[in-house]
This record gives C-alpha cells, sequence and structure tokens, in this order.
C-alpha cells in the first residue's frame, strides 16, 4: 500500500530573505497514522504544510498524496486533503452557514451529505445557533471550529491541521482529539502541527522534530525514547532543537 | 511636544506599511524584481501621465483661446475645477475615511496602545490627507499654474497653500460625517447597511446638489447671458462663490484684490473644521471604533440552512458578491457606479438640453447623421462609468491573507479567474442596464439604440475589467490593513484605467480609420461594435489562457 503523504527532498527558499526554510526535507506517513510535526518557532512547520497542501510551490523536491503527484494534478491531490491554516483565516463577511455551503460547493459535496455532515458537526462543536451569524462576530475558538467544520465537510482521506488546538475550548479540543482517532481507525491519515507537546506524545502515533528547515527526528515515541535517551517529548525536543550550529 | 512626537512614529509607521517602502530593501538582492517593479511602476505612470497630460494639453489650450473678452472662462474653468476636486475629496473621501478610521486591521492593536484617541485618529487622517494630495496636485496643478499671468514668488507661494489647502476642509468634513454616522452606528444593528446606504445616500445628494446648481445656471448659458457674461464678467464664478464660499476664497486667493486676505480666510476656515474634528474625535472616535467591532448577532433562528448545491463558479460568483456588500469600502468604493450611470444620464438630460440641441445643430453642419448621436454619446458614457470598476479588477487583492488559504483548495485558477472575472462583468451589466434604463427614461431613447449602448459598453468594460483582472493576478496586493488600500489604493485599479485608456484608443483609431474610408452611419455603428467585441473576446482570452499559470506561480 502506497504511502498517503511521501514529501521527497522537499526545499524551500524564501528569496527576499535568502533564508532556507525548508532544506531537503524527506517524510513518508501512512493510512492509518496521527502524525504530529513538531519544531521550534521559524522552524519550517508551516512552510512544509503550505507545501503539502499545494499553497507553496517547492523550489526543489516532490510532494504525493496517497500516490497522486501535486505538482502534477494538484486539484485531485487537494480533493483528498482537509486543511485548517494557523491563524483562523476565514471569509469573515460570510456567515457560519455561507461559508460551510461555500466549502461544500467547492468540494463537490452532494446535496444530502452535506445538510448531513454540517448538522452533525455544528452539533458536534456546539456552534448551530451561531450559523446564521457573520464569521467576524465569531471568537477566535469559534473560527477554528469553523473553519475545521469547513476543512472535515467533504470527508477528506487526509487531515492537515495547522495548530489546530489553538483557540480551541477543552471540551472542543476533546472532541477534535477523539474525531482525530476515529478518523486514522477508519485506514485515513492525520497531519498536524502543534507546540503542545503532551498532546502530541500522547496523540500521535508517530512524530517529527524539524529544525532549521531539516528533519532532525522521526518516530514512534518509543523510538524517540531510545535514541536520545529521554524519557519525556519535552526533553528529546529540547535536547534536539537547543543543539545550536549542528 | 509628545504628542506630535506619538503622532509622527503613528503616521510613518502606517505610511510606510501602506506604501510597502521596506519591500524595496529585496531589490538590492533581486535585480529581476527591482527591474519589474520600475517597469510596471513606468507603464502606470505612463497611463496616468497621459490622462493629466491630456488634460492639461486641453487646458492649455482653453486657456490660450480664452484671452481678451473671454478672459473670465479661465477663471470660471479654475473655479470650476477647485470645486469639483472639493467635491471628489469630500465623495471619495468620506469611503476612504471610514475605511481607514474604523476598518482597519491595526484598529485593536492601536486600541491597546498607551496613545490617546486623538492622536491615532489624527495619523489616520493625515494618511488619507497624503493620498488625496495625489488627486489635487494631478488636477489642480495644471490649471492654477496655467492661470499665473505671469511668473511671480507671491503667486507660487499662494498657489501652493490653495493646492496645500483645498483638500483640507471637505476632507474634515468627511471625518466629521464618518465620526457622527460611526456613533450613530453604535446604536442601530446593522450598522454596515447604514453606512453603505448613508453613503451612498450622501452621493446622491451631491450630484442632485450638482444638478440643481447646473438648472440654476441654465438659464445664464444662453446667447443673451453669455453677452451680459462679455460685460460683466463674474457673474457666474461671483454667484458660486457665494453658493459655496470656499470655492471663491480659493479661486480668489489666486488672483484680484485681497488675495492673500481670501487665502487667509480658507486656511482659518480649513483649520477651524480640523480643530472641531480633532476637538470631537477625543470624545465620539472610541465609541464608533467599538461599534465597528462588534457585530450584531443575528436573531432568532434565521440563515441555519444549508443551501443547495451549486456549481464552483456559482459559489465563487456568489461569494464575491456577499462580501462586496457586505463590506462599507467594498461597496462604498466598487459599487458606487451601478448608482452614477443613471444619475449621470439623468444629469445630461435635465441639466444641458438647450447645450445638447446647439451641439446637434453644429453636428448637422458637419453634415454628421445626428441618429446616431444618442447611442453613440450613451454608449461612450457607460463604457467609461462601467469600466471604472474599482471591485472588479482588486477581486484577487481583496482576498488578502486567504488568497493563501484559497491555494489549498481544488479550485482551478482558471475556475477562480472566470468567477471573479463574472463577478466585475455582472457589476458592468448592473452599471450599464441601470444607465440604459435611465436613458430610456429621461431621453426618450428608441429601445433598438438602448440595446445597441448597453451590447456595446458592456462588452468594453468587462473586457476592460478582465485585462485589470489579469494584471491583479499577476501581481496582487496581499497585505493590507484597511480593505480601502485594497481596492483603491493601490497600482492595479490605475492599471485598470490604463487599460480602458488603450481600449479607448484602440476605438478611436478604429472609428478615425472608418470615418476616413467614407463609412456610412451603420457601418460606423458596426465598427464601434465590433471593436468592443473583439477587444472583449481578446481579454477574456487573455485573461483564460494566463490565469491557470499565473495562479499556480502565486504564492503568498
Amino acid at each position: 500500500m502506497q504511502d498517503m503523504i511521501a514529501l521527497s527532498n522537499l526545499s524551500k527558499t524564501y528569496a527576499r530573505g535568502g533564508v532556507k526554510a525548508v532544506d531537503g526535507l524527506n517524510l513518508r506517513v501512512g493510512h492509518g497514522e496521527i502524525f504530529g510535526f513538531i519544531g521550534p518557532n521559524g522552524a519550517g512547520k508551516t512552510t512544509t504544510i503550505k507545501m503539502l497542501t499545494g499553497i507553496l510551490n517547492p523550489d526543489a523536491g516532490e510532494v504525493v498524496v496517497n500516490g497522486i503527484d501535486m505538482r502534477r494534478d494538484p486539484i485531485a491531490a487537494k480533493r483528498l486533503i482537509g486543511y485548517v491554516p494557523d491563524g483562523g483565516e476565514v471569509y469573515e463577511r460570510l456567515t457560519g452557514m455561507e461559508y460551510l455551503c461555500f466549502m461544500a460547493d467547492v468540494y463537490g459535496v452532494p446535496d444530502g451529505l452535506r445538510r448531513e455532515r454540517i448538522e452533525r458537526y455544528l452539533e458536534l462543536f456546539e456552534l448551530t445557533d451561531a450559523a446564521g451569524n457573520q464569521v467576524r462576530s465569531y471568537s477566535r475558538g469559534m473560527r477554528q471550529k469553523i473553519t475545521l467544520i469547513g476543512a472535515l465537510l467533504h470527508a477528506p482521506a487526509l487531515w492537515v491541521l495547522d495548530e489546530p488546538m489553538v483557540g480551541l475550548d477543552p471540551k472542543a479540543s476533546h472532541i477534535l482529539k477523539e474525531e482525530m482517532r476515529r478518523h486514522c481507525a477508519a485506514g485515513n491519515t492525520v497531519f498536524f502541527s502543534t507546540h503542545v507537546l503532551d498532546v502530541a506524545e500522547r496523540l500521535c502515533d508517530r512524530i517529527g522534530i524539524i529544525r532549521a528547515g531539516k528533519l532532525v527526528a522521526v518516530g514512534t515515541m518509543d523510538e524517540l525514547r531510545s535514541a536520545e535517551h529521554a524519557q519525556t517529548l519535552e526533553s528529546i525536543f529540547l535536547e534536539l532543537t537547543d543543539a545550536e550550529g549542528e | 511636544m509628545r504628542t506630535v512626537r506619538t503622532f509622527w512614529i503613528l503616521f510613518r509607521a502606517q505610511m510606510r506599511n501602506r506604501l510597502g517602502v521596506s519591500a524595496l530593501r529585496s531589490w538590492r538582492t533581486d535585480r529581476r524584481r527591482m527591474l519589474r517593479d520600475l517597469l510596471i511602476g513606468l507603464c502606470a505612470l505612463a497611463g496616468v501621465g497621459s490622462v493629466i497630460g491630456l488634460y492639461a494639453w486641453m487646458l492649455a489650450v482653453l486657456f490660450d483661446a480664452a484671452k481678451g473678452p473671454l478672459a473670465f472662462v479661465q477663471e470660471l474653468t479654475l473655479m470650476a475645477i477647485l470645486t469639483l476636486l472639493q467635491a471628489m475629496t469630500l465623495l471619495l473621501g468620506t469611503g476612504t475615511m471610514l475605511g481607514t478610521l474604523y476598518f482597519g486591521r491595526d484598529s485593536e492593536l492601536l486600541a491597546a496602545l498607551p496613545v490617546g484617541r486623538r492622536t491615532v485618529f489624527a495619523s489616520k487622517f493625515a494618511q488619507v490627507l497624503v493620498f488625496e494630495y495625489a488627486l489635487v496636485l494631478a488636477f489642480g496643478l495644471p490649471p492654477v499654474v496655467l492661470y499665473a499671468q505671469a511668473f511671480s514668488l507671491s503667486y507660487a507661494v499662494r498657489g501652493a497653500l490653495v493646492l496645500l489647502l483645498l483638500p483640507l476642509l471637505p476632507l474634515t468634513v468627511s471625518a466629521l460625517l464618518s465620526l457622527l454616522l460611526m456613533r450613530a452606528s453604535a446604536l442601530i444593528r446593522h450598522r454596515e447597511a447604514l453606512m453603505i446606504g448613508a453613503t451612498f445616500a450622501a452621493m446622491l445628494a451631491i450630484f442632485l446638489g450638482q444638478m440643481a446648481l447646473m438648472r440654476v445656471g441654465e438659464d445664464s448659458l444662453t446667447l443673451r447671458a453669455i453677452l451680459q457674461f462679455l460685460m460683466a464678467r463674474k457673474t457666474l464664478a461671483d454667484r458660486f462663490a457665494r453658493l459655496y464660499p470656499p470655492a471663491g476664497w480659493a479661486l480668489y486667493s489666486l488672483g484680484g484684490a485681497g488675495a492673500w486676505g481670501n487665502l487667509a480666510r480658507l486656511a482659518g476656515a480649513s483649520l477651524l473644521g480640523l480643530g472641531v474634528a480633532l476637538m470631537l474625535a477625543g470624545r465620539l472616535y472610541a465609541q464608533g471604533l467599538a461599534a465597528a467591532s462588534e457585530t450584531a448577532a443575528r436573531r432568532g433562528r434565521g440563515g441555519r440552512k444549508t443551501a443547495p448545491r451549486r456549481p464552483q463558479l456559482v459559489a465563487i460568483f456568489l461569494r464575491e458578491w456577499r462580501i462586496a456588500l457586505r463590506t462599507p469600502a467594498y461597496a462604498t468604493n466598487g459599487l458606487a457606479s451601478i448608482l452614477m450611470a443613471p444619475l449621470m444620464v439623468c444629469m445630461m438630460a435635465f441639466a444641458l438640453p438647450e447645450e445638447a440641441d446647439e451641439a446637434l445643430r453644429a453636428v448637422r453642419v458637419l453634415g454628421l447623421q445626428t441618429d446616431a448621436l444618442l447611442p453613440l454619446g450613451l454608449t461612450a458614457l457607460l463604457a467609461l462609468i462601467g469600466s471604472i470598476n474599482t471591485a472588479g479588477v482588486t477581486a484577487f487583492s481583496r482576498e488578502g491573507a486567504l488568497l493563501g488559504f484559497g491555494r489549498s483548495l481544488p479550485v482551478r485558477g482558471r475556475t477562480l479567474a472566470l468567477g471573479k472575472q463574472l463577478f466585475g462583468a455582472s457589476v458592468a451589466l448592473l452599471t450599464v442596464l441601470a444607465g440604459v434604463a435611465a436613458a430610456l427614461a429621461a431621453w426618450r431613447m428608441p429601445p433598438a439604440q438602448a440595446a445597441y449602448a448597453a451590447a456595446v459598453a458592456l462588452a468594453f468594460s468587462s473586457g476592460v475589467n478582465a485585462v485589470g483582472l489579469t494584471f491583479d493576478l499577476y501581481r496582487p496586493r496581499l497585505n493590507w490593513i484597511s480593505p480601502t488600500e485594497a481596492i483603491k489604493q493601490g497600482l492595479n485599479p490605475c492599471i485598470g484605467l490604463l487599460a480602458m485608456l488603450l481600449f479607448a484608443l484602440i476605438e478611436a483609431g478604429g472609428i478615425y480609420l472608418a470615418l476616413r474610408m467614407g463609412a456610412g452611419m451603420s457601418a460606423f455603428l458596426a465598427v464601434m461594435a465590433g471593436i468592443a467585441l473583439g477587444l472583449c473576446a481578446l481579454s477574456h482570452a487573455l485573461l483564460l489562457g494566463l490565469s491557470g499559470r499565473l495562479y499556480a506561480r502565486l504564492e503568498t
């Protein structure tokens, strides 16, 4: 069975500052995996995610999603992905319902399914009452929830979530984690970045640590522990990311 | 002193952000980018410069002809331009002021700083003023220079001061209107609808006022009245100055006795207005700002029904309309043409009947058929208004940071561009239809001629929009704080105007050739329509041909 995500020699340099944000990154994530992507600020997490979702074009290397090359057939590859960006940017002047219907239209979700999924997710995340209001009236957590629902409406095989827990209340955060597990149990994949190391440690099947654009460690918690001779993800993270000049 | 320093820090930071000064640093390392930016800048400069150059040349011809007993025409022209510039500043400034003062993304950040609201208000007011100076200098400087009988230091100083003071008073009125409107909006749930409605109402009032003024002056434009002018040169200018004193102060600051006194009056009124605005800002700005940041939640259970499935194209088209209608800066700047077209048509019908008759007689003398003049005139007017479609040509820039998120969606660049083009074309269509409806009613135009004008104007303006949108996709302005910056203050709306000028030149060239070849009226109309349709097809082919590639290389 082919990998859900295959990133090969992925590189990206931002021309203005001559900064190599991602440098020859290789990574494979299989079906049924929850993969946590962690790293210090400015390490290249969001740039990698943006290349994975087709927002940024890599300078070198390739992105393959479930066997589909992002460069050759971006539309087919993007149809497999449900993406939640960092920062909660969303069309503020649309109502929550208009936004969800827009996303359903873009992904071509049929009438019956969209109604069922929208109702289910709105109820699950307790947004039903706010669905008729403009998104600009939403709190940060509510924005995050509506973005999440929009990304899940077409039942994508791959969820790519950039800092998905930010802004969510404990209950919503718990629901999301449950949904992530359920999604992966069905043979799908979740790729998410986070700064909450406890969540990554408890939730992820495998974890990748990125520093200065390079993947410095990847594996299950047990593999990381034995490789780095440390017990917690926090100590492993600090060990790997504090090593200046390497 | 500390307040002035804080004002300067705020003003400088906001101007740097607006103008993107720091982006110029990349020129050092990126030569290709520097050359590209310079080339685009030169193109925009050439576009704007050619319009201003043409305007200055026409004025020079007029001022040269208006000598001796006709010298009063110079005075009248200058008065009209100075008044029009003030009216434009008031009209356009209100929308800009609202957007800058209340709907900037930096409002929360600035509110949290230990800086007085009055200082924040002043820094934002100064920002808008700087951009209004571009308009005033472009269209005010040529007549002021031409009006000078001979160079004198005194005239140069007065001229410079008049141009500096000219936008201050109307912009102060705009700021006061914005402050009061936003304060009032704090009491109303649908405050955005109120703001959009109030701005359109203000536009309507200004146009109606202008029509009333023109009707007042109608009698004065008869031959008898022109003779009266020759005997009492300043009749109309004086009458106008009485109606709107600041225009008189500005005009008479430049010549005649008491020039410095008039200048002092203009300066006094402007500074007094500014003082009142600053004083009120201390009380009203914060309340309005709080109102702008609050969004009324819908009462009841409305708006929760899922919509039926639509194709991607329709979904994008509807999203464009929803966002344009719900964002005051976009609605007031981008959709104003729909209101302006019928107003302009009505204004011409009601205010200039005698002049139109004179023009028709003159055309008959030249041997042209007059029955084609009406559709030609309407076509030109609607093509012009329909092509000033700032919402259409900035559809990518207006997405801002969301364009990055949009790229993660499985939508082809071509589909996205077409959806946005459909939005721009629909704005042009509504403009044209509103104008044609007004022409049918006010000009009593035959339906066939109206249909011709509508079709040609729509082809022309949607073609212009397609060219502007292609450029917007090539070089979108995505980093903006106030939505006004996205729709109005940038290179892309200028490129839209440049495209309009280019299209008009091609049309003019075709018409000139048709006339030279002795084409009949039907052939002449067919040539005009053919060129418009050809340009429309070409520009759509350009947009659809390039959009896939341009969208793929776009990065945020």
